[in-house]
């Protein structure tokens, strides 16, 4: 492979790392804002204090950075891609919560939501199947 | 559900489109060094976060009337709002594999809300 076509396959792959990072560090940030409103449930009966508690915790903030972490990827995805593509592709997020939700906070995926989850893995790959067609097209 | 409160869903995705449109359209602009060429591209990124911080506060407000298996069926139609928003207000071509790709990605997402 010369350097040419190198650099034109790792500029093509760029997207696609963008959207999965920003997807993984928005599954991140829903884990821990998950964690850290738990770790701080047994405030509730005074809500203000407790929204300022949940605040306080260290998972909200880590939350927080993730999020922000998200937003720097999405730029750079809505910078290469069309927003179109790149709404739908970075719902992805959809199949990774759930999967963290199982693997972190011991949450189940009933059936019926194992098949919701499949259906936007297929939306999602029918997606980037249809821009990797207008790459080589370009 | 009081139409009322449809409304507000919908005012909601429509905040959530319209701050991703106007990002993008940031995002699209070409950094220059002038005062002008920077203008061009800030305000667009503001009025784009401006949209998404209503949206959000939006949305949180919604979350506290009703139960979230309720409200997240109505997420379901953001793919639908921005296939309609980006082919109108930044003339990106949808094609049918793209519509393909967004029903099933809807679809996907009401069973998912439907398991809940």
């Amino acid at each position: 492979m010369n350097p040419i076509q190198s650099s034109a396959r790792v500029k093509s792959a760029l997207p696609y790392w963008g959207v999965i990072c920003c997807a993984l560090f928005v599954t991140a940030s829903e884990v821990l804002l998950k964690m850290g409103v738990d770790d701080t449930q047994d405030l509730h009966s005074a809500p203000s204090w407790a929204e300022f508690q949940g605040l306080v915790s260290g998972w909200i903030w880590a939350g927080i950075l993730c999020y922000i972490i998200s937003f720097v990827f999405w730029l750079k995805v809505l910078k290469i891609l069309p927003l179109n593509i790149a709404f739908n592709l970075v719902n992805i997020e959809h199949i990774f919560v759930p999967l963290a939700s199982y693997l972190f906070l011991g949450e189940m995926i009933s059936p019926m939501r194992a098949v919701g989850i499949a259906v936007v893995l297929l939306g999602v790959l029918v997606i980037a199947e249809s821009y990797c067609r207008v790459e080589e097209r370009a | 559900m009081t139409g009322w409160f449809l409304g507000l869903i919908i005012l909601s995705q429509t905040f959530m489109v319209g701050g991703q449109i106007f990002l993008k359209h940031a995002m699209n602009s070409t950094a220059g060094g002038s005062e002008a060429a920077r203008w061009k591209r800030a305000a667009p990124f503001a009025c784009g976060i401006g949209l998404l911080t209503l949206w959000f506060f939006l949305w949180l407000g919604l979350l506290s009337q009703v139960e979230l298996s309720y409200l997240y069926p109505f997420d379901a139609l953001g793919p639908l709002f921005m296939a309609f928003g980006a082919s109108v207000a930044l003339k990106e071509r949808m094609t049918p594999r793209l519509w393909c790709g967004v029903l099933l990605i809807v679809g996907g997402l009401l069973i998912v809300g439907a398991s809940q």
